[in-house]
């Protein structure tokens, strides 16, 4: 069988010392950092990206994955432990799981969450090796109107899942592909927007952009903040549940896994949103609803379950389509690309051992956050009560050291200052960054799809409608579009998301 | 009605500067060509016209909001933050790992008042032996760690 074969293959790759080394200090640093409060996977993996940049590729990518979902793990934990989410995917998690800790049962609370990731780990791992290949085959027929129109749908799907005004998201969009397109031509040679800076001639540094954005801007907004955090740390005892908990959370992981899966792979998807809706579809078939809120198994295992899940799914378009579906898959092509290596159709058949070596790593990683985290809880609980103050100039040097070590030019260092200021204006402004980074990551291939569909319809823009499934997806963006621009969709969908926060 | 200059309107009129800026760029420095031989200014022009018509749709849908506020910017934080980014990066060619490190984290302190300068220090210190540990020593980063003493003396 095919696919026993190509997993032994990333078995293979995944279980040699080294890989299994860099999986588990993947995993370490991630959560480490993901624990810390306001940290979520986006500027972790963009601040610990350039200690991957020496590694060979597959290395890089397991260990990047690695800190990707350590640091949603870690993101959990303090969810639960203190009231504040380290990210935005955890902050379901929240609602139940700190309830569960303030009632003296932080220990199953936390086991709930790792146990539910792991479960929905297993699954999406499986789906990932079932699915992507076939996926690829699929995206082999895809001539290049079918490639710009498939990421017209994901850069549009993308938008309409973020929150705050559409109209903005899109300009960010657009804004994201100008700046990608800064440095050398690659049909000409021609160099543009580089006002002269030769360092531009490769385009602008992806590392620096990235850490910039979300790293340094975010520090900004949170640095003059006073923090009152509420630590329970009270009884952490008990961390091994019961028969009866277990066959509680059953079912809740379950559920929480379907649905995490099935939105892992829609454009926009991901962790947040699933695990909001595994929150709403458990609250609807609980036969007690009211008791949500008050800490509930129920509403720590199904949104766990959820998030962990559409994380490993969200790989299936970024590495089958060079599509990414939010900021972390954004991040995840960009890494890629540091290594030349250009996410698409072609990298199962091109690095089998990459790829299956990431699908195999990322079961171990699962194992190795159980058999980890458990145990560790307790320094993470120490990590947790360092000051903010302390925290966030140690984030600025590490970006600035970080930065200078992949460009090895103090170049990069005043680029990430300049995002750095761009993006905490931008924040301000209400102005999300998720969409530029998706913008940035994709703007050359659109162009060249572009520019190639044109070449061949020799000019036509018909061509994109004259392919059916060019028109489809196309037609698919649009309706999305249109939707977000009714009034009354647009209040229903504020609601959700306040009602969520 | 009178023009509000509300957080929407602000970043609209951003967005319209900067798809005109990359419009304008690529109408007056590079080729346009025609959509079936496009010239590599063809795309990034029609995206920064785009950008720029949306941010004109932006703007006059922004004047319909009551109370979104104006922007506040906390600029404490800000100008020591992003200056802490620039004193390193001014710094390290010539001051070396650690000089630009103490430097760097000592400014970004100061976007907290309340930082004792001793704790900065230390921390500082304990970041530059980090850094030189994980990217010197470990990844071989091409970076001198301390000024040297001729460098100073050549000036």
């Amino acid at each position: 069988m095919d696919l026993l074969a190509n997993l032994v293959l990333g078995f293979e790759a995944a279980l040699t010392l080294q890989n299994l080394g860099y999986a588990t200090l993947g995993v370490v640093l991630g959560t480490a950092i993901g624990v810390l409060p306001g940290l979520g996977p986006v500027p972790t993996i963009a601040m610990l990206l350039p200690l991957t940049y020496a590694l060979p590729p597959e290395s890089a990518v397991i260990m990047l994955a690695g800190i990707f979902y350590g640091s949603q793990y870690g993101g959990s934990t303090t969810s639960i432990l203190v009231n504040i989410p380290g990210e935005s995917s955890s902050v379901v998690t929240c609602l139940d799981g700190h309830k569960m800790a303030r009632n003296g049962q932080a220990g199953l609370a936390l086991a709930t969450a790792a146990l539910s990731s792991f479960f929905a780990g297993c699954v999406a791992t499986v789906l990932l090796a079932a699915f992507a290949p076939t996926l690829a085959s699929v995206a082999f027929k895809f001539g290049p109107a079918e490639y710009f129109s498939l990421m017209v749908l994901g850069l549009l799907g993308a938008v309409a899942l973020a929150h705050g005004s559409v109209l903005h998201a899109i300009c960010m969009i657009l804004f994201g592909i100008l700046l990608g397109l800064v440095g050398t031509d690659i049909t000409s040679g021609g160099q543009r927007f580089t006002m002269g800076f030769s360092e531009l001639f490769d385009g602008i540094e992806f590392v620096a952009l990235a850490m910039g954005l979300f790293g340094l801007a975010e520090v900004i907004s949170n640095a003059g903040r006073q923090d009152d955090r509420q630590l329970v740390t009270k009884k952490l005892s008990g961390l091994w549940p019961s028969r009866a908990d277990l066959r509680r959370m059953t079912a809740p992981a379950v559920r929480g896994t379907a649905l995490g899966s099935l939105l892992g792979l829609l454009p926009g998807g991901g962790a947040t949103l699933s695990s909001f809706a595994a929150y709403a579809l458990e609250k609807k078939v609980s036969k007690r609803p009211r008791d949500f809120g008050t800490g509930v198994l129920e509403g720590v295992a199904a949104p766990e379950a959820a998030n962990n899940a559409a994380a490993q799914t969200s790989f299936i378009p970024m590495l089958t389509l060079g599509m990414p579906s939010n900021a972390v898959m954004a991040l995840m092509i960009g890494a890629l690309m540091l290594h030349n290596i250009q996410p698409g159709p072609q990298v199962i058949t091109n690095n089998p051992q990459l790829f299956w070596g990431l699908v195999a790593s990322m079961w171990i990683g699962n194992v190795i956050l159980v058999v980890l985290n458990l145990p560790m809880i307790f320094v993470w609980v120490k990590m947790l009560s360092i000051p903010y103050r302390y925290l966030f100039p140690s984030i600025i040097l590490i970006s600035c050291v970080g930065v200078f070590s992949v460009t090895n030019d103090v170049f990069g260092v005043f680029l990430m200052a300049a995002f750095g200021a761009i993006g905490y204006i931008l924040l301000r402004l209400d102005c999300e960054v998720a969409p530029m980074l998706l913008g940035f990551v994709l703007g050359q291939s659109l162009e060249a799809y572009f520019r190639r569909a044109m070449l061949i319809s020799d000019g036509s823009l018909w061509v994109f409608v004259e392919r059916p499934l060019s028109a489809a997806m196309l037609i698919l963006a649009a309706t999305i579009v249109m939707t977000f621009f009714i009034p009354t969709l647009t209040r229903k969908r504020t609601e959700v998301f306040r009602e969520a926060e | 009605m009178a023009f509000t200059l509300n957080k929407r309107a602000l970043s609209s009129l951003l967005f319209i500067l900067i798809g005109g800026g990359f419009a304008a760029m690529s109408w007056f420095q590079h080729p346009l060509g025609t959509a079936a031989s496009m010239g590599r200014g063809f795309f990034p022009f029609w995206v920064g016209l785009t950008l720029a018509a949306l941010g004109s749709l932006g703007l006059v849908r922004s004047q319909a909001l009551e109370g979104d506020g104006g922007i506040a910017i906390a600029w404490r934080p800000f100008i020591h933050i992003i200056g802490a980014v620039l004193l390193f990066a001014i710094l390290l060619p010539e001051g070396g790992l650690y000089l630009a490190t103490l430097a760097g984290t000592l400014l970004a302190s100061r976007a907290d008042r309340g930082f004792p300068i001793g704790a900065a220090l230390m921390l500082g210190l304990g970041l530059a032996i980090a850094a030189h540990l994980a990217f010197v020593a470990g990844l071989g980063l091409p970076v001198t760690a301390f000024p040297s003493a001729l460098s100073l003396w050549g000036r």
